[in-house]
C-alpha cells in the first residue's frame, strides 16, 4: 500500500499537469477583444534591472494597452537562445545585437527592421553627437539599433581612501603612473598585514584582463581599438598587430610586478568581478581597476567606503596615446518579425526619452552614463560618478572605425576567426604565473593575428574584393580626436 | 564479551560518520545561515554560520525575483511527469536489456552507451527544431516530453545491471503458472526493483528540478510555464550577483527535493529479503 | 524442469523477442528524438564553419576535426578531463562503498538521517556551492589557518588560483558534491543481496571483512561496473561545478572539454562564436572515448577468456 502511494502521487499530479494545461489553451481559444499588446523585451542588462523593472511600470501605466514583459539574462544564455527563438519564429519584439555580431551581419540575416519610419524625424538629435555611425548602427542611412549607454572607458582605478591613510598615502593623490601605482599597492600590502592587500581582481574574468591589457597599452601609444566587440584586431595606424609592442609588453611586465610585489589579494584568480567588487568594498583591497557601474553598487552595498577615484595609470615610457572610444554603438532593435512594431518603437522612444524617468535614475544612481542630450550634466548627482567621468574621458580619444569608414569591412567580420589564447587570456596567466615568458608568448599571439587578419582578408576578397588591409589603416594621432 | 565489543564498534561508527558529516554538511548549513544574511553581512563575516539577525528579507527577495509563486507549481508539475515518463521507459527497457537475450540486443545496447560518450551540448536547436514540427513548443508537453528524453541511459543501465542479477528461480514459478511476459514484470521483477525505482526517481527529480536551459528556450515566449530554475537563474546576472537571494533561493527550493528524498528511505530498506525460496 | 522448456518451445521465443521489442519502444522513441536527432544533427553542424547565430553555413567538410586535432590547447583539455576523471570516480567508488556498506548496516540507528546528510551537496546548488568553496579556501579561511595552525605550510596557498592546486582542488570537491549520488547507487545495490546469505554465512562463522569480501563484493560487482561507468561518463563530462569554480582557469589548469567546447561555442573578440567547430571538438572527444572504450572491452573479454583456459 505504501510503496505505490508515491508512485499514484506521481500520477495525480501529472495527470494535473496535462488537464491545467488544456484548460489554459481553451481559455486562449475564447479570443479576448480587449486583450492588450504584449511586448517581449530581452537583454543582459542586469545593472539597470531594478530601474528597468520601474520604467516599465511606469511605461505600462501611461500606455494602457501595452504590456511589456522582460527576461533578463546573461550574455552567454542570450546568445544561446536568441539563435534558437530568432531562426525558429520565436523572436522577441525588442533584443539587443548578440556580442560578437556585426550589425551588417544581422541585418543581412533579416532579424531586424529599420526603426526611421516608426519614430520622429527628430529623435536621433536628442541624443549625443557621434552616437549613430554608418556600419555601426546605421546602415545606408537606415536606423537598425540605439547603443545603451554612453561609450566611457572602464578601466580607471578605484581607490579605498581609508587604507591610503593607513598606509602612510594622501588620500587625496591617486597614482599617476605604472611606477607610482606599484609603489601604492606594495605600502599598503605591506601595512595590511594579511588583513587588507594592495589590489584586487576578478582574476576569472578574462575580459577584465584584455580591457586593462588594452587600454593601458594604448596609453602608451599602442592604438589598438578598445570596447566589446572590438572592432579591428590590428593597430589603427599600422595595421599590424600591436599585441608585441612595447607599451603592451611594459603593461605585462607592470601587472606581472605587482603580483611578484604580492600585492594581489589572495582570492584574486579563484573570484569573478562581483566578487571582488563586494571584497573590495569591504576594505579587503587598496585598489580595484574596474567602471563606472561599480559606484552606483558600491552606494547600495558598503555605503560606509571611503571611495576615490583615479585615473588610468600611464606608463613610465610616457604618455603616447589614448584610449581610443567610438560614441557609437549598437544595442537594442526591433525584431523583423515583431507583431507590434509601433507599440515596440513607442517602448524604444520612451526608454530614452526625458519625459520619462528612466535615462534620470540609472545616471543618478550611477549605473552608466547616458547617450541623450543633457541628461549627465544634469542628473549626475554622486561627486565620484562625476570625477570618473572627467577622469575617463581625459584618458579617451575618438578612434578611428573600420566599419564605418569602410563598410566593405563586413565580410572580413563575419568570416575572422579569433586567436585563443586571446591577449586577456594571456595577461591572465601572466600574472597568475603560468607564462614564464611574457615577450615570447606576445610575439607569438601577434604573428598569429597578423596570419588570421591576412588569411582572413584572403577569404573576404572573394566575396568583396574592394576589401583590403589599408581599410584597417588610419592616419590617427592616438592623442588627439579622429576626425 | 561479544555483544560489548559490538556496542563499542557501533559507537565507534556513529562517531567516524558525525565527525564527517560536520565537515561534510558544513557549506549546507553556510548556505541556510546566508539565507538569514544581509549582502554586507555576507561578506564581512564571510564564514560565519549563524546570522546576526535572523531577516526573511532575503526569501520575500528570491520569492518574488524568481517569481516563486508561478514557477514552483511548474517545476512541480513538470519533474513529477517527467519522473513517471522516465521510470515506465527505463525500467521496461533496463528490463529487457538485462534478462533476455533477443535479435538486435547488442546493437541497441552498443548505441544506447555509445551515445553516452558523446557530449550534447548544443541539442537545444535540434530538440527546438523538433518539437516545433510538433507544434510543441512552448507548451508543457514538449517540455516534459523534452525533459524525459534526456541523457537517462544512466537510468536503463542501473535497471539492466540490476535486474540481471535476480536469479532466474523467482520466475521459474510464475511460468509454470502460465503467467504473460508483461504480468511477470508487473508482479515479480518491478517490485523487487524498488531500491533501483528510488535512486531513479530521486535523481531524475533532482535533474528535472534543477534543469535549466531546456525549460528557458522552450517556453520563451510563455514566461507562465517556466520551471523554478529558470526563475532563481534571475538572480545571478552579468554585473551583479544577488548572492543572498541566491542563497535563500536554493534552501526554498532544495525543500521538495529532500522531502522527495525522505519518502524515499523506505525503498532503500526493504530490499529483497525472504524472496528467494529454497 | 524438463516441462518448463517443453513449454518455452518457438512460439514461446517468438512471443518473448517481440515483447521484448514492445518494452524498448518507448524508449527507443523518446532516445530517437531527443538523442538520436541531436546526435545526428551534431555530426552535420561539425562539417559546418558556422557560428550559430547566422544563416551563413559553409560546408567544410572535416576541418574542423583537423583543426580541433591540431590544437594544444584541446589536447590540454582532453588531458585534463581524463586526470580529472582519474582523480574523481576511485573516490566515488571507493569511499562511496564504504560509507554505503555503513549506512546499510541494519542495526545502524538513525541511517536515515546519515543518509539525508550525506546527500546534501548533491542537492546544494552549484552556484553556492562556488562561493562558499572561495570562502573556505581562501587565504583566511578555515583550511589554511588549520594548515597553517599545524606547523604543514608557512604561507597560505591559493588552492584555486594556483595552477599546481587547482585541479586537487576542483576533484576534491567534485568528489565531496557527488558522493551522495554514489552513496545512493551503492546501497541499491547492496540492497539486492538478500540477507538469507548473510545470515547463512554468520552461521558458518564468517565475520566482518571476510563477509565483505566473500559475500558482498562479488554480489554488488555486476551492479560496481555499471555504477563505475556512470561515473567515467559522468566526470568526463564535467561541466557545471569547473565553471563555477575555476572556469577552466587559471590559465586553463583545469579547462575541461566541457568547458572548452563551451568556450568556442559563445565567446568571441572580434569575430563570430563558431558553434560548427564546438561541436566538432564535442564529437572528436566522444568517438575517441567510444574506441577506447570498446578496446578496452575487448581487451578485458579476451583477457578473460585467457584465464579461463
Amino acid at each position: 500500500m505504501k510503496k505505490s502511494a508515491l508512485i499514484v502521487v506521481f500520477a495525480m499530479i501529472a495527470s494535473m499537469a496535462l488537464i491545467a494545461e488544456g484548460q489554459k489553451d481553451s481559455k486562449k481559444a475564447a479570443a479576448d477583444p480587449k486583450k492588450p499588446i504584449v511586448l517581449k523585451v530581452m537583454d543582459w542588462s542586469d545593472s539597470s534591472k531594478a530601474l528597468r523593472d520601474a520604467f516599465n511600470k511606469e511605461f505600462e501605466a501611461k500606455n494602457p494597452g501595452i504590456k511589456i514583459e522582460y527576461t533578463c539574462l546573461t550574455i552567454d544564455q542570450f546568445k544561446n537562445t536568441v539563435l534558437s527563438a530568432v531562426n525558429l519564429g520565436d523572436a522577441p519584439d525588442l533584443f539587443p545585437i548578440p556580442v560578437g555580431m556585426d550589425l551588417n551581419a544581422v541585418v543581412k540575416e533579416g532579424w531586424f527592421q529599420p526603426i526611421d519610419s516608426l519614430v520622429p524625424a527628430d529623435f536621433k538629435d536628442g541624443f549625443l553627437p557621434g552616437t549613430f555611425a554608418d556600419g555601426i548602427n546605421v546602415i545606408k542611412g537606415k536606423l537598425y539599433a540605439v547603443p545603451e549607454i554612453g561609450t566611457v572607458p572602464t578601466t580607471m582605478v578605484f581607490y579605498n581612501k581609508e587604507l591610503f591613510e593607513k598606509a602612510g598615502l594622501d588620500p587625496n593623490k591617486p597614482p599617476k603612473t605604472f611606477t607610482e601605482l606599484r609603489e601604492y599597492a606594495k605600502k599598503i600590502t605591506a601595512a595590511g598585514k594579511g588583513k587588507f592587500y594592495g589590489i584586487i581582481e576578478g582574476g576569472q574574468q578574462v575580459n577584465r584582463w584584455k580591457s586593462e591589457a588594452i587600454d593601458f597599452a594604448n596609453l602608451g601609444g599602442a592604438a589598438l581599438p578598445s570596447g566589446e566587440p572590438m572592432s579591428s584586431p590590428v593597430s589603427l595606424i599600422t595595421g599590424k598587430s600591436a599585441y608585441n609592442h612595447p607599451a603592451m609588453i611594459e603593461t605585462f611586465n607592470f601587472f606581472k610586478a605587482l603580483a611578484s610585489d604580492g600585492s594581489y589579494h589572495p582570492s584574486t584568480f579563484s573570484i569573478r568581478a562581483p566578487e571582488a567588487r563586494a571584497l573590495f568594498g569591504a576594505g579587503q583591497a587598496g585598489f580595484i581597476i574596474q567602471g563606472v557601474w561599480c559606484v552606483g553598487a558600491w552606494a547600495q552595498s558598503h555605503p560606509n567606503l571611503k571611495l576615490g577615484v583615479g585615473p588610468a595609470p600611464i606608463p613610465d615610457s610616457g604618455r603616447k596615446g589614448s584610449i581610443g572610444i567610438n560614441a557609437a554603438t549598437a544595442w537594442m532593435g526591433i525584431s523583423s518579425k515583431s507583431a507590434n512594431p509601433t507599440a515596440a518603437a513607442k517602448y524604444l522612444q520612451a526608454m530614452y526619452s526625458p519625459e520619462y524617468g528612466y535615462q534620470k535614475a540609472n545616471v543618478d544612481k550611477g549605473v552608466f552614463f547616458s547617450t541623450v542630450k543633457g541628461i549627465n550634466d544634469k542628473y549626475i548627482s554622486n561627486p565620484n560618478l562625476k570625477a570618473y567621468y572627467e577622469l575617463a574621458m581625459e584618458r579617451a580619444r575618438i578612434a578611428p572605425n573600420p566599419k564605418t569608414a569602410h563598410p566593405e569591412t563586413a565580410a572580413f567580420y563575419a568570416d575572422f576567426k579569433d586567436v585563443t589564447p586571446g591577449i586577456g587570456d594571456l595577461l591572465q596567466g601572466a600574472v597568475s604565473g603560468a607564462i614564464p615568458d611574457i615577450t615570447a608568448a606576445l610575439n607569438e599571439l601577434a604573428a598569429k593575428t597578423d596570419q588570421a587578419v591576412e588569411a582572413t582578408i584572403k577569404k573576404a576578397k572573394a566575396r568583396n574584393p574592394e576589401i583590403a588591409l589599408d581599410d584597417f589603416i588610419f592616419k590617427w594621432n592616438p592623442m588627439e580626436d579622429y576626425k | 564479551m561479544q555483544v560489548r565489543k559490538k556496542g563499542f564498534g557501533m559507537a565507534a561508527l556513529h562517531l567516524v560518520l558525525i565527525a564527517v558529516l560536520i565537515a561534510w554538511i558544513y557549506p549546507f548549513v553556510w548556505m541556510v545561515g546566508a539565507s538569514f544574511k544581509t549582502q554586507a553581512e555576507l561578506f564581512a563575516d564571510r564564514l560565519g554560520l549563524i546570522p546576526a539577525s535572523f531577516s526573511l528579507e532575503n526569501f520575500i527577495r528570491a520569492w518574488s525575483l524568481a517569481n516563486f509563486n508561478q514557477y514552483f507549481l511548474n517545476s512541480i508539475l513538470v519533474t513529477a511527469s517527467t519522473v513517471l515518463i522516465v521510470l515506465t521507459t527505463t525500467s521496461t527497457a533496463g528490463y529487457v536489456l538485462g534478462r533476455y537475450n533477443f535479435a538486435g540486443k547488442k546493437i541497441v545496447t552498443n548505441i544506447l552507451v555509445a551515445s553516452m560518450a558523446i557530449p550534447l551540448g548544443f541539442s537545444i536547436i535540434p530538440i527546438y527544431q523538433l518539437l516545433k514540427i510538433l507544434h510543441l513548443t512552448n507548451t508543457r508537453i514538449g517540455l516534459i516530453l523534452a525533459e524525459s528524453g534526456g541523457a537517462n541511459i544512466i537510468f536503463i543501465l542501473l535497471f539492466a545491471g540490476f535486474f540481471r542479477q535476480i536469479p532466474k528461480e523467482l520466475e521459474e514459478a510464475a511460468i509454470i503458472d502460465a503467467a504473460s511476459f508483461p504480468t511477470i514484470f508487473r508482479r515479480i521483477m518491478l517490485p523487487l526493483s524498488q531500491p533501483i525505482i528510488g535512486s531513479v526517481t530521486i535523481m531524475q527529480s533532482i535533474w528535472s528540478w534543477n534543469s535549466f536551459m531546456l525549460p528557458l528556450v522552450l517556453t520563451l515566449s510563455t514566461p507562465r510555464l517556466r520551471t523554478l530554475a529558470v526563475g532563481l537563474y534571475a538572480l545571478k546576472g552579468e554585473n551583479s550577483v544577488d548572492w543572498a537571494a541566491i542563497a535563500a533561493g536554493g534552501t526554498i527550493s532544495l525543500l521538495p527535493i529532500m522531502i522527495v528524498f525522505i519518502f524515499l528511505q523506505r525503498y532503500f530498506v526493504e530490499g529483497v529479503a525472504g524472496s528467494v525460496k529454497g | 524442469m524438463t516441462e518448463i522448456s517443453r513449454r518455452r518451445g518457438a512460439g514461446a521465443l517468438r512471443r518473448n523477442t517481440l515483447w521484448c521489442w514492445a518494452f524498448l519502444a518507448p524508449t527507443l522513441a523518446l532516445y530517437v528524438m531527443f538523442n538520436g536527432w541531436p546526435i545526428v544533427s551534431g555530426l552535420y553542424y561539425a562539417t559546418l564553419d558556422w557560428s550559430g547565430l547566422s544563416s551563413s553555413k559553409e560546408f567544410v567538410g572535416l576541418a574542423n576535426f583537423v583543426e580541433v586535432a591540431h590544437d594544444p590547447y584541446f589536447w590540454n583539455s582532453y588531458r585534463n578531463s581524463f586526470t580529472f576523471m582519474l582523480g574523481v570516480v576511485p573516490i566515488h567508488l571507493a569511499i562511496g562503498l564504504l560509507i554505503a556498506v555503513a549506512l546499510n548496516r541494519k542495526d545502524l540507528r538513525f541511517a536515515t538521517g546519515y543518509r539525508t546528510l550525506f546527500f546534501l551537496p548533491v542537492v546544494t546548488t552549484a552556484a553556492i556551492v562556488g562561493i562558499i568553496m572561495i570562502f573556505i579556501l581562501a587565504a583566511d579561511g578555515p583550511i589554511n589557518q588549520l594548515l597553517l595552525m599545524s606547523g604543514a605550510i608557512k604561507k597560505p596557498l591559493d588552492f584555486l588560483g594556483n595552477s599546481k592546486l587547482a585541479m586537487g582542488s576542483v576533484i576534491v570537491i567534485s568528489g565531496w558534491k557527488n558522493l551522495g549520488t554514489n552513496i545512493v547507487y551503492w546501497l541499491a545495490a547492496l540492497q539486492g543481496i538478500p540477507d538469507e546469505l548473510y545470515e547463512a554465512a554468520t552461521v558458518d562463522g564468517c565475520g566482518g571483512s571476510r563477509l565483505f569480501r566473500h559475500i558482498t563484493l562479488p554480489l554488488i560487482l555486476p551492479m560496481g561496473a555499471v555504477i563505475a561507468l556512470l561515473n567515467i561518463v559522468g566526470s568526463l563530462k564535467a561541466f557545471d561545478l569547473i565553471k563555477t569554480m575555476t572556469n577552466g582557469g587559471p590559465f586553463f589548469a583545469t579547462d575541461m572539454v566541457a568547458t572548452y567546447i563551451y568556450r568556442f561555442a559563445f565567446s568571441s573578440e572580434v569575430g563570430v562564436p563558431r558553434i560548427g567547430y564546438a561541436t566538432s571538438a564535442g564529437i572528436f572527444f566522444g568517438v575517441t572515448i567510444i574506441i577506447v572504450g570498446a578496446l578496452s572491452n575487448t581487451l578485458a573479454s579476451r583477457i578473460k577468456a585467457n584465464s579461463a583456459k
